[in-house]
């Protein structure tokens, strides 16, 4: 009896061994990525990755952590000593300096070293930070100007003939004329932040000095901004809407839109919105020069950032410089369904043929796209950006509808960011 | 003896033991928290860089903000704009569907209630399919194009009609509970004595039911000053509904803005200063409702 149990022990023993040895030997190391919005569209990019490179699927498993303000959360893990970030996250250009200037973020230089000829300097420039890559770029939000070409036709307006606002005005007056329910644009009562960062990195407008005092009410460019919004918003040529409104959304499809100045982001939004039968119709042109602004783009575009707490950090890097930076992965990635319009951010990919396919909109797009990418402009974002907006869209608003001049709307604005900011570069 | 003494002390530390999970998760929750957010009011911090003492500066950038002052009236507006409908017509109603006399009681209860259970954020989609400019089915029947979500004034009409159209079942079904507090024998002998109804209501139902409109007046109030989600979903414009218009902000949404951009000193000095002003008001609230019990 004592033989059996000895040898039963012994088997059991042996059977525990052996599983623990093949779980240490196919055990992968568990990767956390932090986004917004649907989580299914990460779990399509790192699949498509880890299908075009397996040895990352052989060695990594990702988890996926989706919040409606990343931010808010990050700031949060970090506070509570960072033990808790996740390895991997997406975010905007525009939100990059508060973090990054507090050394949140991981250098990736060494990781994207064997991939940086490929890449695209234009586009590189939205991840580096006091001379260090603080993410891998992953989509850059350039100036494009949609439009219906059917309707554009009709009314015999050539985008690329359009300059400058005057010019922008004329066929907006000329479109209007043709098409008496349709509009080239639509500024409402509440002017988006986009538009102001669309406009003010292109034409060198700042809201701080180099020391970071606020200079927003002796700013040529914030003025000459604020002025041609202005003259465009008087003109008439505009429809009073305001941008992710019902009305809004409908306007894509019923003609009260036959074009809006945006950015390459808005690709995704319009065929839904817009709907199947005007698929061809809509096309993209490079924006007329508003305020004085050549090129440009909205808040520069996102990262995916390797967080310098993680404990994983060699492995994010490794799977973000593939994902991003080889065309091995942005061929697999642009088989998926979610990115199938997202631009090339890779020299070899760009000059790609397939590449050239932008699905829904009118042949051309493409072209317009990279040529809009190489009058790619960034803004200088401040750490507290996002507060700036907050503050100075107010004034823009009473200023477009007549009820405060420009000169008082700046002035107001700068005495409530020197008021409740004190200055742009403090923490 | 000794039993009886050791029961006693059972006896005495029983109540402790019962209430002892509560106190300890209000130290642990609220008070050590609130204690933090207080001190937090009196530095600048981030969250996770060094934070430095400030003293009052938070307390007097805020009182010198004019957009302060400006979401402290939204606040009031959207309070006193919505306090007289979702006070006196569900007391009406409550006052109809709690008589006997009332066919489909049950039914038109429900009914009534009904809003109340629908969720805030699927209340809202439908008030800004139906309120918009162009599109918005209100403006497509009266074939006008009024901004009722984009102008100052009619902005905060449609939050409160979405804050009435939200907030009547709740108030219904208080007062419902509370008229069954008042007594049918009470109202009888008022009726047999000549008291017309509305004398009844007025002189027998209403001062019975203080204490019930005093909850009712102190909750609401409570919540309305706390308002943020309302204006939020109705009129935000930007693709994650983030930015509202400053003509729709209320202090809370102002403590967001600052807790959501990480200036957690002047989100915490906020926060205080939104108590002193409920404790304020709850403390007027309290006193004015209490006269007539004297």
């Amino acid at each position: 009896m004592k033989k059996m149990i000895k040898t039963t022990a012994l088997v059991l023993a042996v059977f525990l061994l052996s599983f623990q040895l093949s779980i240490a030997q196919t055990a992968k190391t568990k990767l956390t990525f932090m986004g917004w919005g649907a989580e299914g569209r990460y779990h399509e990019l790192f699949d498509a990755t880890f299908k075009a490179y397996p040895e990352l699927s052989a060695k990594y498993e990702m988890n996926y952590v989706m919040e409606s303000d990343t931010l808010a959360k990050l700031r949060l893990q970090l506070a509570a000593g960072g033990s808790e970030v996740p390895d991997m996250m997406e975010i905007n250009y525009s939100d990059t300096a508060e973090f990054a200037s507090q050394g949140v973020f991981a250098d990736l230089s060494k990781a994207a070293q064997p991939y940086q000829s490929n890449t695209m300097p234009e586009v590189m420039k939205l991840a580096q930070f006091n001379g260090k890559l603080i993410g891998v770029p992953i989509q850059t939000k350039t100036l494009i100007w949609f439009y219906r070409k059917d309707l554009f036709d009709q009314a015999g307006i050539d985008p690329a003939k359009i300059r400058n606002t005057e010019d922008f005005i004329a066929a907006g007056r000329k479109l209007h004329a043709k098409f008496p329910k349709s509009y080239i644009w639509n500024l409402g009562s509440q002017t988006q932040g986009y538009i102001i960062a669309e406009i003010a990195s292109g034409n060198g407008a700042r809201f701080f000095d180099a020391k970071g005092n606020y200079v927003i009410d002796t700013d040529p460019g914030v003025r000459a901004m604020l002025l041609d919004l202005k003259k465009i918003k008087d003109s008439g040529v505009v429809v009073d809407m305001n941008d992710w409104t019902p009305d809004w959304n409908k306007a894509f499809s019923d003609g009260t839109l036959a074009s809006t100045l945006c950015a390459k982001w808005l690709a995704d939004f319009i065929p839904d919105y817009a709907g199947k039968d005007l698929s061809g119709k809509w096309a993209m042109a490079l924006w007329p020069s508003i305020a004085g602004a050549q090129g440009g783009s909205e808040s520069g575009g996102s990262l995916f950032a390797v967080l310098d707490k993680s404990r994983n950090k060699a492995a994010a890097a490794d799977i973000l410089t593939k994902m991003w930076m080889t065309k091995k992965a942005y061929d697999a990635i642009r088989q998926t369904k979610t990115f199938a319009a997202w631009s090339p951010i890779l020299k070899d990919a760009a000059a790609a043929p397939e590449a050239r396919a932008i699905p829904y909109f009118a042949p051309g797009a493409f072209d317009t796209e990279m040529a809009a990418l190489k009058q790619f402009k960034l803004f200088t974002f401040s750490p507290k950006y996002n507060q700036e907006l907050k503050i100075l869209l107010p004034y823009v608003d009473k200023c477009l509808a007549g009820t405060m001049s420009a000169d008082d709307a700046l002035k107001g604005a700068q005495k409530d960011m020197v008021q409740t900011l004190e200055n742009a570069l403090s923490q | 003896m000794t039993k009886n003494k050791t029961k006693r002390s059972k006896d005495g530390i029983e109540p402790y033991l019962f209430v002892l999970p509560f106190v300890v998760s209000f130290i642990l929750f609220f008070m050590i928290p609130s204690a933090y957010s207080f001190v937090l009011s009196f530095y600048k911090y981030n969250g996770y860089s060094t934070a430095t003492f400030v003293g009052f500066r938070n307390y007097f950038r805020i009182f010198g903000y004019w957009h302060f002052w400006e979401s402290l009236v939204n606040t009031l507006v959207f309070y006193v704009g919505h306090f007289i409908p979702v006070f006196v017509i569900p007391f009406l109603l409550a006052l109809a569907l709690g008589s006997q006399k009332t066919k489909f009681r049950g039914l038109y209860q429900t009914l009534v209630f009904l809003p109340n259970i629908v969720s805030l954020v699927a209340s809202a989609l439908v008030f800004r399919i139906l309120l918009g400019t162009r599109s918005g089915v209100i403006n497509s029947l009266i074939g006008a194009h009024i901004p009722f979500l984009e102008d100052a004034i009619y902005m905060k009409m449609s939050v409160i009609s979405l804050m009435v159209w939200h907030g009547f079942g709740w108030f219904f079904i208080v007062f419902l509970a509370g008229l069954t507090t008042v007594s049918e024998e009470l109202k009888e002998a008022a009726s047999i004595d000549g008291a017309k109804p509305y004398q009844v209501v007025l002189h027998i139902t209403i001062p019975i039911m203080k204490p019930v409109f005093l909850f009712a007046i102190v909750m609401d109030m409570i919540s309305t000053l706390k308002l943020f989600v309302e204006p939020q979903l109705l009129l935000g414009t930007s693709s994650n509904a983030k930015t509202i218009p400053q003509a729709g902000d209320t202090i809370i949404t102002l403590l967001y803005d600052n807790l959501n951009n990480g200036v957690y000193g002047t989100a915490s000095a906020i926060g205080w200063i939104l108590f002193l002003i409920i404790l304020g008001v709850s403390i007027l609230q309290f006193r004015v409702l209490q006269v007539g019990e004297d």
